[in-house]
Protein backbone atom coordinates (compact mmCIF):
# COMPACT_ATOMS: atom_id res chain seq x y z
CA UNK A 1 0.00 0.00 0.00
CA UNK A 2 1.46 3.22 -1.11
CA UNK A 3 -0.16 5.63 1.49
CA UNK A 4 1.94 9.00 0.50
CA UNK A 5 5.05 9.31 -2.20
CA UNK A 6 7.38 11.68 -0.47
CA UNK A 7 8.93 12.69 -4.26
CA UNK A 8 5.51 13.51 -5.40
CA UNK A 9 4.24 17.05 -6.26
CA UNK A 10 0.82 15.32 -6.39
CA UNK A 11 1.18 14.22 -3.11
CA UNK A 12 2.69 16.99 -1.48
CA UNK A 13 0.08 19.13 -3.21
CA UNK A 14 -2.77 17.14 -1.93
CA UNK A 15 -1.22 16.91 1.11
CA UNK A 16 -0.88 21.04 1.65
CA UNK A 17 -4.64 21.21 0.45
CA UNK A 18 -6.26 18.64 3.16
CA UNK A 19 -3.77 20.49 5.63
CA UNK A 20 -5.07 23.99 4.88
CA UNK A 21 -8.89 22.97 4.59
CA UNK A 22 -8.90 21.36 7.95
CA UNK A 23 -7.30 24.34 9.40
CA UNK A 24 -9.63 26.29 8.18
CA UNK A 25 -12.56 24.75 8.72
CA UNK A 26 -11.29 24.55 12.60
CA UNK A 27 -12.40 28.10 12.42
CA UNK A 28 -15.95 28.36 9.80
CA UNK A 29 -17.84 25.78 11.83
CA UNK A 30 -17.71 27.86 15.23
CA UNK A 31 -18.14 30.52 13.02
CA UNK A 32 -21.46 29.56 11.57
CA UNK A 33 -22.95 27.75 15.00
CA UNK A 34 -21.99 30.57 17.30
CA UNK A 35 -23.79 33.20 14.49
CA UNK A 36 -26.92 31.52 14.85
CA UNK A 37 -26.58 31.06 18.30
CA UNK A 38 -25.66 34.73 19.50
CA UNK A 39 -28.90 36.23 17.19
CA UNK A 40 -31.13 34.01 19.01
CA UNK A 41 -30.17 35.08 21.92
CA UNK A 42 -29.77 38.44 21.02
CA UNK A 43 -33.93 37.98 19.54
CA UNK A 44 -35.12 37.16 22.96
CA UNK A 45 -33.41 40.50 24.58
CA UNK A 46 -34.78 42.63 21.98
CA UNK A 47 -38.33 40.08 22.73
CA UNK A 48 -38.29 40.26 26.26
CA UNK A 49 -36.09 42.95 27.44
CA UNK A 50 -33.79 40.54 29.54
CA UNK A 51 -30.35 41.95 30.23
CA UNK A 52 -29.68 38.99 31.03
CA UNK A 53 -30.04 37.75 27.33
CA UNK A 54 -28.39 41.06 26.19
CA UNK A 55 -25.33 39.88 28.51
CA UNK A 56 -25.29 36.22 27.36
CA UNK A 57 -25.51 37.67 23.67
CA UNK A 58 -22.90 39.83 24.12
CA UNK A 59 -19.90 37.36 25.92
CA UNK A 60 -20.91 34.70 23.11
CA UNK A 61 -20.26 37.33 20.66
CA UNK A 62 -17.40 38.47 21.96
CA UNK A 63 -16.45 34.68 21.49
CA UNK A 64 -17.28 34.74 17.65
CA UNK A 65 -15.52 37.98 17.12
CA UNK A 66 -12.41 35.92 18.58
CA UNK A 67 -12.45 33.47 16.14
CA UNK A 68 -13.35 35.78 13.31
CA UNK A 69 -11.05 37.79 13.57
CA UNK A 70 -8.13 34.95 13.72
CA UNK A 71 -9.69 32.84 10.75
CA UNK A 72 -10.84 35.75 8.74
CA UNK A 73 -9.26 35.61 5.56
CA UNK A 74 -7.61 32.04 6.14
CA UNK A 75 -9.51 30.32 3.39
CA UNK A 76 -7.69 32.87 0.56
CA UNK A 77 -4.67 30.45 1.13
CA UNK A 78 -6.58 27.70 -0.12
CA UNK A 79 -7.09 29.99 -3.31
CA UNK A 80 -3.52 30.74 -3.32
CA UNK A 81 -2.72 26.88 -3.68
CA UNK A 82 -5.31 27.04 -6.87
CA UNK A 83 -3.04 29.73 -8.52
CA UNK A 84 0.17 27.92 -7.49
CA UNK A 85 0.04 24.38 -7.48
CA UNK A 86 -3.15 23.40 -9.16
CA UNK A 87 -2.76 25.62 -11.95
CA UNK A 88 -3.80 23.27 -15.15
CA UNK A 89 -7.19 22.77 -12.81
CA UNK A 90 -7.37 26.53 -11.97
CA UNK A 91 -7.17 27.32 -16.03
CA UNK A 92 -9.63 24.23 -17.26
CA UNK A 93 -12.44 24.80 -14.23
CA UNK A 94 -12.35 28.66 -15.59
CA UNK A 95 -15.08 30.87 -14.39
CA UNK A 96 -17.43 28.00 -13.19
CA UNK A 97 -15.19 27.89 -9.83
CA UNK A 98 -14.20 31.64 -10.00
CA UNK A 99 -17.66 32.91 -10.48
CA UNK A 100 -18.94 31.45 -7.34
CA UNK A 101 -15.70 32.27 -5.14
CA UNK A 102 -16.02 36.16 -6.19
CA UNK A 103 -19.52 35.97 -5.23
CA UNK A 104 -18.50 34.50 -1.84
CA UNK A 105 -15.63 37.30 -1.50
CA UNK A 106 -17.90 40.17 -2.33
CA UNK A 107 -21.16 38.27 -0.28
CA UNK A 108 -18.51 37.61 2.25
CA UNK A 109 -17.18 41.49 2.41
CA UNK A 110 -19.83 43.77 1.76
CA UNK A 111 -22.52 41.62 4.05
CA UNK A 112 -20.01 40.78 7.15
CA UNK A 113 -17.88 43.40 6.97
CA UNK A 114 -20.48 46.35 6.63
CA UNK A 115 -23.24 44.45 9.48
CA UNK A 116 -20.28 43.40 11.86
CA UNK A 117 -19.10 46.72 12.57
CA UNK A 118 -22.74 47.76 13.45
CA UNK A 119 -22.76 44.57 15.22
CA UNK A 120 -19.67 45.61 17.80
CA UNK A 121 -19.49 48.92 17.92
CA UNK A 122 -23.51 49.85 17.13
CA UNK A 123 -24.70 48.90 20.79
CA UNK A 124 -26.59 51.70 21.95
CA UNK A 125 -25.86 53.64 18.50
CA UNK A 126 -28.62 52.24 16.69
CA UNK A 127 -32.16 50.90 17.73
CA UNK A 128 -32.36 47.93 19.09
CA UNK A 129 -34.03 46.30 16.52
CA UNK A 130 -31.75 47.37 13.68
CA UNK A 131 -28.28 46.29 15.71
CA UNK A 132 -30.77 42.80 15.94
CA UNK A 133 -31.15 43.15 11.75
CA UNK A 134 -27.16 43.62 11.64
CA UNK A 135 -26.75 40.35 13.97
CA UNK A 136 -28.77 38.52 11.88
CA UNK A 137 -27.05 40.28 8.56
CA UNK A 138 -23.82 38.95 10.11
CA UNK A 139 -25.18 35.27 10.00
CA UNK A 140 -26.77 35.45 6.96
CA UNK A 141 -22.91 36.51 5.39
CA UNK A 142 -21.57 33.88 7.05
CA UNK A 143 -24.13 31.49 5.44
CA UNK A 144 -24.16 33.17 2.16
CA UNK A 145 -19.94 32.78 2.14
CA UNK A 146 -20.25 29.54 2.98
CA UNK A 147 -23.24 28.47 0.09
CA UNK A 148 -20.92 29.94 -2.70
CA UNK A 149 -18.00 27.81 -1.48
CA UNK A 150 -19.86 24.38 -1.63
CA UNK A 151 -21.39 25.37 -4.67
CA UNK A 152 -17.44 25.28 -6.06
CA UNK A 153 -17.08 22.08 -4.46
CA UNK A 154 -20.25 19.74 -5.00
CA UNK A 155 -19.71 20.93 -8.76
CA UNK A 156 -16.36 19.07 -8.99
CA UNK A 157 -18.25 16.39 -7.16
CA UNK A 158 -21.01 16.53 -10.00
CA UNK A 159 -19.85 18.81 -12.89
CA UNK A 160 -22.72 20.39 -14.75
CA UNK A 161 -23.84 23.68 -16.12
CA UNK A 162 -20.94 23.38 -18.65
CA UNK A 163 -19.30 22.98 -21.68
CA UNK A 164 -15.56 22.48 -22.90
CA UNK A 165 -14.08 25.32 -25.33
CA UNK A 166 -11.27 23.10 -26.67
CA UNK A 167 -10.17 27.03 -27.88
CA UNK A 168 -9.36 28.31 -24.73
CA UNK A 169 -9.02 24.26 -22.99
CA UNK A 170 -11.91 25.80 -20.21
CA UNK A 171 -14.73 25.01 -19.28
CA UNK A 172 -17.87 27.45 -19.76
CA UNK A 173 -20.62 28.11 -18.11
CA UNK A 174 -23.99 27.61 -19.73
CA UNK A 175 -26.17 27.43 -17.29
CA UNK A 176 -25.84 28.73 -13.82
CA UNK A 177 -28.64 27.48 -12.31
CA UNK A 178 -28.36 24.18 -12.57
CA UNK A 179 -24.58 24.58 -10.83
CA UNK A 180 -26.00 26.85 -8.02
CA UNK A 181 -29.16 24.77 -7.42
CA UNK A 182 -27.76 21.01 -8.49
CA UNK A 183 -28.96 18.48 -5.81
CA UNK A 184 -25.40 17.74 -4.42
CA UNK A 185 -24.75 21.73 -3.72
CA UNK A 186 -27.80 21.77 -1.98
CA UNK A 187 -27.51 18.95 -0.28
CA UNK A 188 -24.07 19.68 0.84
CA UNK A 189 -24.77 23.60 1.86
CA UNK A 190 -27.63 22.36 4.37
CA UNK A 191 -25.64 19.42 5.67
CA UNK A 192 -21.91 21.54 6.13
CA UNK A 193 -24.09 24.34 7.35
CA UNK A 194 -25.55 21.98 9.98
CA UNK A 195 -22.29 20.50 10.50
CA UNK A 196 -21.29 24.18 11.70
CA UNK A 197 -24.41 25.17 13.60
CA UNK A 198 -23.71 21.59 15.66
CA UNK A 199 -19.93 22.28 16.50
CA UNK A 200 -21.45 25.68 17.55
CA UNK A 201 -24.27 24.41 19.79
CA UNK A 202 -21.10 21.52 21.36
CA UNK A 203 -18.68 24.44 21.98
CA UNK A 204 -21.29 26.48 23.40
CA UNK A 205 -22.77 23.04 25.73
CA UNK A 206 -19.08 22.27 26.64
CA UNK A 207 -18.20 25.91 27.71
CA UNK A 208 -21.63 27.03 29.49
CA UNK A 209 -21.05 23.36 31.19
CA UNK A 210 -17.80 24.72 32.33
CA UNK A 211 -18.90 27.95 34.38
CA UNK A 212 -21.61 25.17 35.73
CA UNK A 213 -18.62 23.05 36.74
CA UNK A 214 -16.95 26.00 38.52
CA UNK A 215 -20.30 27.15 40.07
CA UNK A 216 -19.57 30.46 37.83
CA UNK A 217 -22.38 32.46 36.15
CA UNK A 218 -24.80 29.79 36.55
CA UNK A 219 -27.72 31.83 35.29
CA UNK A 220 -25.68 32.75 32.50
CA UNK A 221 -24.69 29.11 31.89
CA UNK A 222 -27.96 27.86 32.11
CA UNK A 223 -29.60 30.59 29.87
CA UNK A 224 -26.79 29.21 27.14
CA UNK A 225 -27.54 25.80 27.47
CA UNK A 226 -31.28 26.48 27.06
CA UNK A 227 -30.34 27.48 23.73
CA UNK A 228 -27.39 25.40 22.55
CA UNK A 229 -29.05 22.25 24.01
CA UNK A 230 -31.99 22.92 21.88
CA UNK A 231 -30.24 24.29 19.16
CA UNK A 232 -27.53 21.57 18.96
CA UNK A 233 -30.21 18.24 19.01
CA UNK A 234 -32.26 19.94 15.87
CA UNK A 235 -28.91 20.40 14.20
CA UNK A 236 -27.61 16.97 14.41
CA UNK A 237 -31.09 15.32 13.93
CA UNK A 238 -31.31 17.50 10.61
CA UNK A 239 -27.43 16.39 10.03
CA UNK A 240 -28.63 13.14 9.85
CA UNK A 241 -31.57 13.74 7.53
CA UNK A 242 -29.38 15.74 5.01
CA UNK A 243 -26.43 12.42 5.78
CA UNK A 244 -29.11 10.63 4.56
CA UNK A 245 -29.53 12.80 1.45
CA UNK A 246 -26.33 13.02 1.10
CA UNK A 247 -25.76 9.05 0.72
CA UNK A 248 -28.35 9.38 -1.96
CA UNK A 249 -26.39 12.01 -4.27
CA UNK A 250 -23.43 10.27 -3.88
CA UNK A 251 -24.54 6.56 -4.77
CA UNK A 252 -26.38 8.53 -7.99
CA UNK A 253 -23.59 10.56 -9.01
CA UNK A 254 -20.34 8.76 -7.32
CA UNK A 255 -20.77 5.23 -7.15
CA UNK A 256 -17.71 4.42 -6.17
CA UNK A 257 -17.23 6.61 -3.16
CA UNK A 258 -19.90 5.20 -1.72
CA UNK A 259 -18.58 1.60 -2.72
CA UNK A 260 -15.17 2.74 -1.01
CA UNK A 261 -17.06 3.79 1.91
CA UNK A 262 -19.23 0.91 2.94
CA UNK A 263 -15.92 -1.03 1.41
CA UNK A 264 -18.45 -3.24 -0.83
CA UNK A 265 -16.13 -4.43 -3.35
CA UNK A 266 -19.01 -7.43 -5.07
CA UNK A 267 -22.33 -5.46 -5.68
CA UNK A 268 -25.74 -6.78 -4.65
CA UNK A 269 -29.17 -6.32 -5.03
CA UNK A 270 -30.86 -5.35 -1.21
CA UNK A 271 -27.60 -4.00 0.05
CA UNK A 272 -27.00 -3.52 4.15
CA UNK A 273 -25.35 -0.67 5.54
CA UNK A 274 -22.19 -1.82 8.10
CA UNK A 275 -22.59 -0.56 11.37
CA UNK A 276 -19.55 -2.26 12.23
CA UNK A 277 -17.03 -3.76 10.90
CA UNK A 278 -13.22 -4.98 10.05
CA UNK A 279 -11.72 -4.44 7.05
CA UNK A 280 -9.76 -7.31 5.37
CA UNK A 281 -6.11 -5.66 5.99
CA UNK A 282 -5.48 -7.86 2.46
CA UNK A 283 -7.94 -5.09 0.31
CA UNK A 284 -5.81 -2.10 1.40
CA UNK A 285 -3.82 -2.79 -1.52
CA UNK A 286 -5.98 -1.74 -4.25
CA UNK A 287 -4.56 -4.10 -6.62
CA UNK A 288 -6.28 -7.46 -4.50
CA UNK A 289 -9.97 -5.14 -5.37
CA UNK A 290 -10.74 -8.92 -6.91
CA UNK A 291 -9.05 -11.13 -4.51
CA UNK A 292 -9.99 -12.01 -1.60
CA UNK A 293 -13.34 -11.31 1.43
CA UNK A 294 -13.49 -7.47 2.04
CA UNK A 295 -13.85 -8.15 5.67
CA UNK A 296 -12.71 -10.09 8.86
CA UNK A 297 -15.90 -9.25 10.62
CA UNK A 298 -19.10 -6.92 10.03
CA UNK A 299 -22.59 -6.42 11.87
CA UNK A 300 -25.28 -4.79 8.59
CA UNK A 301 -28.26 -3.68 8.96
CA UNK A 302 -30.04 -5.37 6.22
CA UNK A 303 -31.63 -3.55 3.01
CA UNK A 304 -30.36 -0.16 4.34
CA UNK A 305 -28.01 0.52 1.86
CA UNK A 306 -30.24 0.06 -1.13
CA UNK A 307 -32.78 2.15 0.31
CA UNK A 308 -30.85 4.87 1.32
CA UNK A 309 -29.09 5.29 -2.35
CA UNK A 310 -31.83 4.26 -4.47
CA UNK A 311 -34.74 4.73 -2.14
CA UNK A 312 -35.61 1.20 -2.99
CA UNK A 313 -35.74 -2.00 -0.94
CA UNK A 314 -34.15 -4.19 -3.24
CA UNK A 315 -31.86 -2.05 -5.41
CA UNK A 316 -29.04 -2.77 -6.72
CA UNK A 317 -25.99 -0.87 -5.05
CA UNK A 318 -22.97 -1.82 -7.56
CA UNK A 319 -19.45 -2.51 -6.11
CA UNK A 320 -15.99 -1.89 -6.67
CA UNK A 321 -15.88 -4.60 -8.60
CA UNK A 322 -18.85 -4.05 -10.60
CA UNK A 323 -18.12 -0.41 -11.20
CA UNK A 324 -14.95 -1.44 -12.76
CA UNK A 325 -15.80 -4.01 -14.40
CA UNK A 326 -19.26 -2.14 -16.06
CA UNK A 327 -21.91 -4.02 -17.25
CA UNK A 328 -24.73 -3.27 -15.37
CA UNK A 329 -27.95 -1.70 -15.69
CA UNK A 330 -28.02 1.88 -14.24
CA UNK A 331 -30.65 3.92 -13.02
CA UNK A 332 -31.66 5.20 -16.24
CA UNK A 333 -31.60 1.55 -18.00
CA UNK A 334 -28.64 2.08 -19.78
CA UNK A 335 -25.60 -0.20 -19.44
CA UNK A 336 -22.85 0.61 -17.28
CA UNK A 337 -19.44 1.11 -18.69
CA UNK A 338 -15.95 -0.53 -17.85
CA UNK A 339 -13.39 0.76 -16.55
CA UNK A 340 -12.19 0.37 -20.02
CA UNK A 341 -14.29 1.81 -22.33
CA UNK A 342 -14.33 4.80 -20.43
CA UNK A 343 -10.41 5.13 -20.70
CA UNK A 344 -11.49 4.43 -24.68
CA UNK A 345 -13.38 7.15 -24.53
CA UNK A 346 -11.38 9.37 -22.62
CA UNK A 347 -8.04 8.59 -24.83
CA UNK A 348 -10.48 9.69 -27.84
CA UNK A 349 -11.08 12.90 -26.04
CA UNK A 350 -7.37 13.98 -25.28
CA UNK A 351 -6.37 12.97 -29.14
CA UNK A 352 -9.72 14.63 -30.50
CA UNK A 353 -7.94 18.30 -28.25
CA UNK A 354 -4.74 17.52 -29.82
CA UNK A 355 -6.20 17.23 -33.28
CA UNK A 356 -8.62 19.55 -32.57
CA UNK A 357 -5.13 22.49 -31.71
CA UNK A 358 -2.74 21.03 -35.17
CA UNK A 359 -5.80 21.27 -37.46
CA UNK A 360 -6.05 24.65 -36.37
CA UNK A 361 -2.38 26.00 -36.41
CA UNK A 362 -1.97 24.01 -39.80
CA UNK A 363 -5.12 25.87 -41.24
CA UNK A 364 -7.97 22.92 -41.60
CA UNK A 365 -10.70 24.74 -40.54
CA UNK A 366 -13.00 22.57 -41.77
CA UNK A 367 -11.97 19.41 -39.54
CA UNK A 368 -12.69 21.17 -36.46
CA UNK A 369 -15.81 21.10 -35.80
CA UNK A 370 -14.94 16.71 -36.18
CA UNK A 371 -13.20 17.28 -33.57
CA UNK A 372 -14.80 19.18 -31.31
CA UNK A 373 -17.95 16.94 -32.17
CA UNK A 374 -15.55 13.85 -30.73
CA UNK A 375 -13.86 15.57 -28.03
CA UNK A 376 -17.55 16.79 -26.52
CA UNK A 377 -18.88 13.29 -27.48
CA UNK A 378 -16.29 11.69 -24.84
CA UNK A 379 -15.42 14.66 -22.27
CA UNK A 380 -17.33 12.84 -19.65
CA UNK A 381 -14.72 10.64 -19.47
CA UNK A 382 -11.84 12.79 -20.24
CA UNK A 383 -10.45 11.88 -17.13
CA UNK A 384 -9.57 8.60 -17.58
CA UNK A 385 -7.41 9.06 -20.60
CA UNK A 386 -4.93 10.01 -17.70
CA UNK A 387 -5.52 6.73 -15.94
CA UNK A 388 -3.60 3.47 -16.85
CA UNK A 389 -4.88 0.58 -14.47
CA UNK A 390 -8.40 0.33 -12.98
CA UNK A 391 -7.41 0.15 -9.42
CA UNK A 392 -6.45 3.95 -9.49
CA UNK A 393 -10.13 4.74 -9.39
CA UNK A 394 -10.41 3.61 -6.29
CA UNK A 395 -10.05 5.99 -3.33
CA UNK A 396 -8.45 4.79 0.27
CA UNK A 397 -11.21 2.68 1.20
CA UNK A 398 -10.18 1.80 4.78
CA UNK A 399 -9.46 5.14 5.28
CA UNK A 400 -13.29 6.15 3.97
CA UNK A 401 -15.03 3.37 6.00
CA UNK A 402 -13.32 3.96 8.93
CA UNK A 403 -14.03 7.86 8.76
CA UNK A 404 -17.39 8.05 7.70
CA UNK A 405 -18.37 5.61 10.95
CA UNK A 406 -16.41 8.11 13.21
CA UNK A 407 -18.84 10.62 12.10
CA UNK A 408 -21.79 8.94 12.01
CA UNK A 409 -21.26 7.59 15.26
CA UNK A 410 -20.32 11.31 16.85
CA UNK A 411 -23.23 12.34 15.19
CA UNK A 412 -25.38 10.07 16.75
CA UNK A 413 -23.54 10.16 20.30
CA UNK A 414 -24.14 14.01 20.12
CA UNK A 415 -28.12 13.65 19.38
CA UNK A 416 -28.47 11.81 22.75
CA UNK A 417 -25.54 13.71 24.57
CA UNK A 418 -28.09 17.34 23.41
CA UNK A 419 -31.28 15.06 24.10
CA UNK A 420 -30.26 14.26 27.95
CA UNK A 421 -29.25 17.28 28.56
CA UNK A 422 -31.84 19.50 27.37
CA UNK A 423 -34.11 16.69 29.46
CA UNK A 424 -31.77 17.61 32.75
CA UNK A 425 -32.47 21.60 31.72
CA UNK A 426 -36.06 21.05 31.40
CA UNK A 427 -36.59 19.27 34.81
CA UNK A 428 -34.01 21.71 36.31
CA UNK A 429 -31.73 18.94 37.30
CA UNK A 430 -29.17 19.54 35.69
CA UNK A 431 -26.70 20.37 38.53
CA UNK A 432 -27.76 17.80 40.26
CA UNK A 433 -26.17 15.71 37.96
CA UNK A 434 -22.79 17.08 37.45
CA UNK A 435 -21.21 14.19 35.23
CA UNK A 436 -23.43 15.35 32.53
CA UNK A 437 -21.48 18.53 32.61
CA UNK A 438 -17.85 16.59 32.58
CA UNK A 439 -19.19 14.68 29.55
CA UNK A 440 -20.57 17.75 27.69
CA UNK A 441 -17.13 19.59 28.48
CA UNK A 442 -14.66 16.84 27.21
CA UNK A 443 -16.54 15.59 24.37
CA UNK A 444 -16.52 19.14 22.58
CA UNK A 445 -12.95 17.42 20.62
CA UNK A 446 -15.51 15.06 19.69
CA UNK A 447 -17.85 17.63 17.53
CA UNK A 448 -14.62 19.09 15.37
CA UNK A 449 -13.41 15.21 14.72
CA UNK A 450 -16.62 14.46 13.37
CA UNK A 451 -16.20 17.82 11.18
CA UNK A 452 -13.20 17.10 9.98
CA UNK A 453 -14.24 13.08 9.25
CA UNK A 454 -16.90 15.05 7.03
CA UNK A 455 -14.68 16.36 4.82
CA UNK A 456 -12.16 13.58 4.56
CA UNK A 457 -15.08 11.57 3.42
CA UNK A 458 -16.15 13.57 1.24
CA UNK A 459 -12.54 14.92 -0.30
CA UNK A 460 -10.79 11.37 -0.58
CA UNK A 461 -13.76 10.20 -1.50
CA UNK A 462 -13.81 12.06 -4.96
CA UNK A 463 -10.31 10.64 -5.35
CA UNK A 464 -8.85 10.61 -7.94
CA UNK A 465 -10.57 13.00 -9.13
CA UNK A 466 -9.69 16.42 -9.00
CA UNK A 467 -13.13 16.91 -11.32
CA UNK A 468 -15.32 13.77 -11.11
CA UNK A 469 -14.53 11.53 -14.68
CA UNK A 470 -12.91 14.37 -15.95
CA UNK A 471 -9.60 15.73 -14.56
CA UNK A 472 -7.82 13.34 -12.12
CA UNK A 473 -5.52 14.75 -9.72
CA UNK A 474 -2.11 14.26 -11.74
CA UNK A 475 -3.25 15.82 -14.79
CA UNK A 476 -4.57 18.93 -12.53
CA UNK A 477 -1.29 20.25 -10.71
CA UNK A 478 1.75 22.97 -11.86
CA UNK A 479 5.14 21.27 -13.20
CA UNK A 480 6.33 22.71 -9.78
CA UNK A 481 9.87 21.44 -7.72
CA UNK A 482 9.24 18.77 -4.77
CA UNK A 483 10.65 21.49 -2.83
CA UNK A 484 8.85 24.33 -3.42
CA UNK A 485 5.55 22.57 -2.21
CA UNK A 486 7.05 21.57 0.49
CA UNK A 487 8.35 24.67 1.67
CA UNK A 488 4.84 26.41 1.34
CA UNK A 489 3.63 23.36 3.25
CA UNK A 490 5.57 24.34 6.48
CA UNK A 491 4.68 27.79 5.98
CA UNK A 492 1.23 26.91 5.88
CA UNK A 493 1.46 24.55 8.45
CA UNK A 494 3.73 27.44 10.91
CA UNK A 495 1.11 30.06 9.74
CA UNK A 496 -1.82 27.91 10.84
CA UNK A 497 -0.41 26.84 13.74
CA UNK A 498 0.38 29.76 15.71
CA UNK A 499 -3.59 31.39 14.96
CA UNK A 500 -4.76 28.53 16.00
CA UNK A 501 -2.38 28.69 19.36
CA UNK A 502 -3.41 32.37 19.69
CA UNK A 503 -7.19 31.46 19.15
CA UNK A 504 -7.22 29.21 22.10
CA UNK A 505 -4.96 31.10 24.26
CA UNK A 506 -6.86 34.08 23.62
CA UNK A 507 -10.46 32.46 24.12
CA UNK A 508 -9.23 30.61 27.19
CA UNK A 509 -8.65 34.37 28.61
CA UNK A 510 -11.96 35.61 27.81
CA UNK A 511 -13.87 32.29 28.93
CA UNK A 512 -12.19 32.62 32.30
CA UNK A 513 -12.69 36.38 32.71
CA UNK A 514 -16.69 35.65 32.05
CA UNK A 515 -19.65 37.19 30.70
CA UNK A 516 -18.91 41.28 31.72
CA UNK A 517 -21.62 42.80 33.76
CA UNK A 518 -23.78 44.84 31.13
CA UNK A 519 -22.93 48.32 31.24
CA UNK A 520 -24.84 50.08 27.68
CA UNK A 521 -21.73 51.80 26.91
CA UNK A 522 -19.12 48.84 27.22
CA UNK A 523 -18.22 47.77 24.17
CA UNK A 524 -18.29 44.29 23.05
CA UNK A 525 -14.31 44.93 21.65
CA UNK B 1 -31.90 51.98 30.07
CA UNK B 2 -31.40 55.15 27.97
CA UNK B 3 -32.65 55.06 24.55
CA UNK B 4 -30.04 57.17 22.20
CA UNK B 5 -32.30 59.52 20.11
CA UNK B 6 -29.69 61.41 18.08
CA UNK B 7 -29.53 60.88 14.72
CA UNK B 8 -27.03 57.97 13.53
CA UNK B 9 -23.66 58.67 12.31
CA UNK B 10 -22.22 56.06 10.61
CA UNK B 11 -18.45 57.75 11.09
CA UNK B 12 -19.33 58.54 14.79
CA UNK B 13 -19.77 55.00 15.48
CA UNK B 14 -16.39 54.06 13.76
CA UNK B 15 -14.50 56.52 15.57
CA UNK B 16 -16.01 55.81 18.91
CA UNK B 17 -15.76 52.45 18.29
CA UNK B 18 -11.80 52.69 17.44
CA UNK B 19 -10.83 55.26 19.68
CA UNK B 20 -12.80 53.29 22.97
CA UNK B 21 -11.84 50.34 21.42
CA UNK B 22 -10.46 47.39 24.18
CA UNK B 23 -7.59 45.93 24.54
CA UNK B 24 -8.85 42.73 23.74
CA UNK B 25 -10.10 44.66 20.11
CA UNK B 26 -6.48 45.92 19.63
CA UNK B 27 -5.06 42.85 19.93
CA UNK B 28 -7.45 41.19 17.53
CA UNK B 29 -6.89 43.98 14.70
CA UNK B 30 -2.90 43.68 15.46
CA UNK B 31 -3.41 39.87 14.32
CA UNK B 32 -5.45 40.62 11.50
CA UNK B 33 -3.01 43.22 10.18
CA UNK B 34 0.15 41.23 10.84
CA UNK B 35 -1.89 38.05 9.04
CA UNK B 36 -2.93 39.78 6.73
CA UNK B 37 0.58 41.61 5.76
CA UNK B 38 1.88 38.35 5.90
CA UNK B 39 -0.46 36.45 3.10
CA UNK B 40 -0.34 39.27 0.96
CA UNK B 41 2.65 40.38 0.83
CA UNK B 42 5.13 37.64 1.60
CA UNK B 43 3.42 34.64 1.04
CA UNK B 44 1.47 35.44 -1.63
CA UNK B 45 3.80 36.90 -3.77
CA UNK B 46 7.40 35.19 -2.92
CA UNK B 47 6.17 31.86 -1.95
CA UNK B 48 2.53 31.07 -3.53
CA UNK B 49 2.75 32.67 -7.12
CA UNK B 50 -0.03 32.69 -9.27
CA UNK B 51 1.92 29.93 -11.76
CA UNK B 52 0.53 31.00 -15.25
CA UNK B 53 0.31 34.32 -14.51
CA UNK B 54 4.07 34.31 -13.81
CA UNK B 55 4.73 32.38 -16.61
CA UNK B 56 2.52 33.76 -19.34
CA UNK B 57 1.21 36.81 -20.04
CA UNK B 58 -1.64 36.29 -21.96
CA UNK B 59 -4.42 34.10 -21.81
CA UNK B 60 -3.56 32.49 -24.98
CA UNK B 61 -0.10 31.36 -23.99
CA UNK B 62 -1.97 30.10 -20.95
CA UNK B 63 -4.30 28.06 -22.71
CA UNK B 64 -1.20 26.39 -25.22
CA UNK B 65 0.81 25.69 -22.05
CA UNK B 66 -2.53 23.49 -20.24
CA UNK B 67 -3.50 22.49 -23.62
CA UNK B 68 0.29 21.08 -23.84
CA UNK B 69 0.08 19.76 -20.09
CA UNK B 70 -3.29 18.17 -20.74
CA UNK B 71 -2.41 16.17 -24.08
CA UNK B 72 0.99 15.50 -22.66
CA UNK B 73 0.54 14.26 -19.22
CA UNK B 74 1.19 10.99 -18.71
Amino acid sequence: MDLFNFSSVVDWSRLQFAMTAGYHWLFVPLTLGLAVIMSIMETIYVRTGNVEWKRAAKFWMKIFGINFAIGVATGIILEFQFGTNWSNYSWFVGDIFGAPLAIEGIVAFFLEATFISIMFFGWNKVSRKAHLAATWLVTLGATLSALWILIANAWMQYPIGMEFNPETVRNEMVDFWAIALSPVAINKFFHTVLSGWATGAAFVLAISSWFLIKKRNQDFALKSIRIGAIFGLISFVLIAVTGDGSGYEVAQKQPMKIAAMEGLYEGKEGAGLVAIGVLNPAKADKSNYDKGDAFLFKIELPKLLSIMGYRQLNAFVPGIRDIIDGGYTLQDGTIALSFEEKKVRGEKAIEALANYQVAKTEGRDDELAGFEATLLDNFAYFGYGYLDKPEQTIPNVPLLFYTFRVMVAIGFYYILLFAIVWFFNRKKTLLDNRWILYVSLWSLPLAYIAGQAGWIVSEVGRQPWAIQDILPVQASISSLEVGSVMTTFMLFLIMFTVLLIAEVSIMVKQIKKGPEEDSDDKPVY
Amino acid sequence: MTATKTKFNWFKMFWEGFTNMTTLGKTLWIIVIIKLIFMFFILKPIFSPNYLNKKFDNAEDKADHVRKELIDKP
